[in-house]
């Protein structure tokens, strides 16, 4: 995966040219944004702390030890952009054609679904809906494997968990 | 501690935790030998299991899950030359060409022989290690933990794969993910961004099956082809003999050793260990040009090394609360689920079970000898199975394992945004140990700090310095063993990088 400098003309395995500006580069100015912009966020996200008798209940202010971790990272943000250059990787999703993005965002609109579909129709019936969703879409074409995979896992999800386990899982409509 | 032994060892033969390890033996082969899933991908989903069953049934199956798929990883290894896990990276330089010449079944016997020693020896050392070290760790106050929490934090990140920088930055991420909820000390609100959910902060779990088990999932999607392996190769072939298993004595007894040694050292994990056993082995072989073309002790020296780290890991992890690598942080998870602390009072307050999961430990590894030579037929043919079934099992197993720890919807989400964290990760080449690691440690390290600057009473540096040794020698330290390991392992990269090259 690695590769060699532009001024060399070498190439990555996708036949691009290794550049000097690369994603490690926009990486790290994303991460040092986060890190500003939780930094200047401490005294509006870290509550005041608790005083008992005008004295501090801890010897160490909630705000410092953030502080500490925020400041930390955005230093270790600006070193991670200037090595950015030396560094020759490959940015893995460029590997990634777009019926491999698609699949992926299939899954997580379908993950996303189910989260919002669980408290509303219960554990079984989300269950078996998102497992039929996925196996064809995954491109099972055998439909009474299908069905009984995505009948029979999410019940005995269900049942071994609520009877075996002592695990409480929504219920509705008929589990 | 030799009553705490002897109270301890026979709650290790319960039925229930006998037939849950089998079952996890089973389970952890299955899927080590799925090429694409990890062993902590396996651990992650089947955490939940242990969440609602007795300690001593719940953590050995996670254990017997441990040992299963670090083996089950060299089958596809030897097979198909595609590494299960992370772990037989090393098992494919002669596991393929041991199989072109038709001795499959030879490799594989080899690899369960060699798993099953390594592992065992190091249990039985871990066993009579761990009591004296507990003894000593119980000394430890919050100064000497909060140096040690330090030094292991940067000691994993520099043994992450990938750049140390970006292993740093993943370390941020971790403390900070840590920070969002209660600080430790005084209770105050932090980082809850106005979200109620989060303001008892991350669930670890849902965090871990995210991280772990989804990009996993998503980077199966990726790859095209029905199965992870679209053909089989042909016939097995012969078995192992008894003179071939004396031969290669010698190179499990030592890649023993070095598992050993490593699994005890935050952070070095089953990777490193695998690739220094396979090159001491190497090194010390009279032959050493028939390494990579189909050398038994080839396969020998990289099985017994990775899964001699298995038992040492819970070292660190049992007497300070410190999980050196992934396995063992979703392990802490299972006993914090489990209400068991890990750290120097554990021994104190619950040695006799603590001896229990260790003598189980051991009698896994029995099972996991039976168990694996009975099945190495069926797992063989494993490695063919459909994706389209197998990830919507995934994913299920997922879902309900985050949910099912708080009975909580928002869980769903936590687990979706680190599945997505976890994949951004994989894809900008950034490891996530490291961010596991501070996630957990994060607060507990700031509990440990708070505590020293109380004790303190505003002599911070003289009384780490001064007044606690072990402190300052643990501090002093950090940088000069994140140096040498850094050293090490980007040469152990190097070498490893050189390798594919040349076999490309």
């Amino acid at each position: 995966m690695r590769g060699t400098h532009r001024s060399t003309g070498a190439r990555d395995p996708r036949g691009r040219r290794w550049t000097k500006w690369n994603f490690n580069h926009v990486a790290a100015l994303a991460i040092a944004a986060v890190a500003a912009a939780l930094l200047v966020a401490v005294p509006y996200q870290v509550a005041k702390p608790e005083r008992l008798f005008g004295r501090a209940l801890s010897a160490l202010n909630p705000t410092l030890f953030p502080r500490i971790v925020l400041g930390v990272l955005l230093v270790v943000a600006i070193l991670y952009f200037v090595a950015s250059a030396r560094l020759h990787e490959l940015n893995l999703f460029r590997t990634v054609d777009a019926r491999g993005y698609f699949s992926v965002a299939v899954t997580i609109v379908c993950l996303v679904a189910y989260g919002f579909a669980l408290p509303a129709f219960g554990f079984v019936a989300s269950g078996i809906a998102l497992m039929l969703v996925l196996t064809v879409f995954y491109g099972n074409r055998n439909h009474y494997l299908t069905v009984a995979v995505s009948v029979l896992v999410p019940v005995a999800i269900y049942y071994g968990a609520t009877h075996l386990l002592q695990v409480s899982l929504p219920e509705f409509p008929f589990f | 501690m030799w009553d705490l032994f002897v109270h301890g060892a026979p709650l290790a033969f319960r039925l229930d935790t006998l037939l849950m390890m089998s079952v996890g033996v089973l389970l952890g082969i299955l899927v080590g030998a799925l090429p694409g899933f990890t062993t902590t991908m396996a651990l992650a989903i089947l955490l939940p299991l242990s969440f609602f069953v007795n300690p001593l049934v719940g953590i050995p199956f996670l254990l017997a899950v441990t040992k299963g798929g670090i083996y089950g990883g060299s089958i596809p290894a030897i097979l198909v030359s595609i590494p299960g896990t992370g772990a037989s990276i090393a098992t494919t330089f002669d596991g393929p060409a041991l199989t072109k010449k038709g001795q499959s079944r030879k490799a594989m016997e080899m690899a369960l022989f060699a798993s099953a020693f390594g592992d065992t020896a190091s249990s039985i050392l871990t066993l009579f290690l761990i009591g004296p070290i507990a003894l000593i760790a119980v000394k430890f106050g919050p100064p000497e933990l909060a140096a040690v929490i330090l030094l292991s934090l940067v000691v994993i990140t520099a043994s992450a794969s990938g750049v140390f920088v970006k292993g740093l930055v993943m370390l941020g991420f971790g403390l900070f993910f840590g920070l969002i909820g209660q600080d430790p000390l005084g209770g105050a609100s932090r980082f809850t961004f106005d979200i109620f959910q989060l303001r008892s902060g991350i669930p670890l779990l849902p965090m871990l099956i995210g991280v772990f088990a989804l990009p996993e999932v998503f980077e199966a999607l990726e790859r095209k082809g029905a199965s992870f392996v679209e053909k089989m190769p042909g016939r097995e072939g012969e078995r192992l003999t008894l003179a071939e298993f004396k031969r290669c004595f010698r190179t499990i007894l030592r890649s023993t050793w070095i598992g050993a040694a490593i699994g005890a050292i935050p952070g070095m994990g089953q990777v490193i260990a695998a690739m220094v056993g396979y090159s001491a082995a190497k090194n010390a072989s009279k032959h050493p040009e028939t390494f990579g073309k189909g050398e038994i002790e080839g396969v020998a020296a990289p099985e017994a090394a990775n899964n001699a780290v298995n038992a040492p890991t819970l070292v660190p992890l049992l007497t300070l609360g410190i999980p050196g690598d992934n396995l063992t942080a979703i392990l802490l998870g299972a006993f914090v689920a489990n209400g068991l602390r890990p750290g120097p009072q554990l021994f104190q307050e619950q040695g006799t079970l603590v001896f229990g999961i260790l003598v189980a430990m051991v009698v896994a590894n029995l099972l996991f000898l039976v168990i694996g030579y009975l099945t190495i037929p069926i797992f063989a043919r494993i490695v063919t199975i459909r994706k389209s079934l197998l990830l919507p099992l995934t994913v299920i197993f997922a879902l309900t394992g985050a949910y099912a720890y708080q009975s909580n919807e928002f869980d769903i989400f936590i687990l979706i945004f680190f599945g997505l964290f976890g994949y951004a990760a994989r894809k900008l080449r950034f490891d996530v140990s490291p961010m596991v690691m501070g996630f957990i440690l994060g607060p507990v390290f700031e509990y440990a700090l708070g505590q020293t600057m109380s004790m303190s009473q505003g002599a911070f540096l003289h009384f780490i310095f001064i007044d606690r040794p072990i402190t300052s020698v643990a501090l002093i330290a950090t940088p000069v063993v994140t140096f040498l390991l850094w050293r090490r392992a980007a040469k152990l990269r190097h070498e490893q990088a050189a390798r594919s090259g040349a076999e490309r």
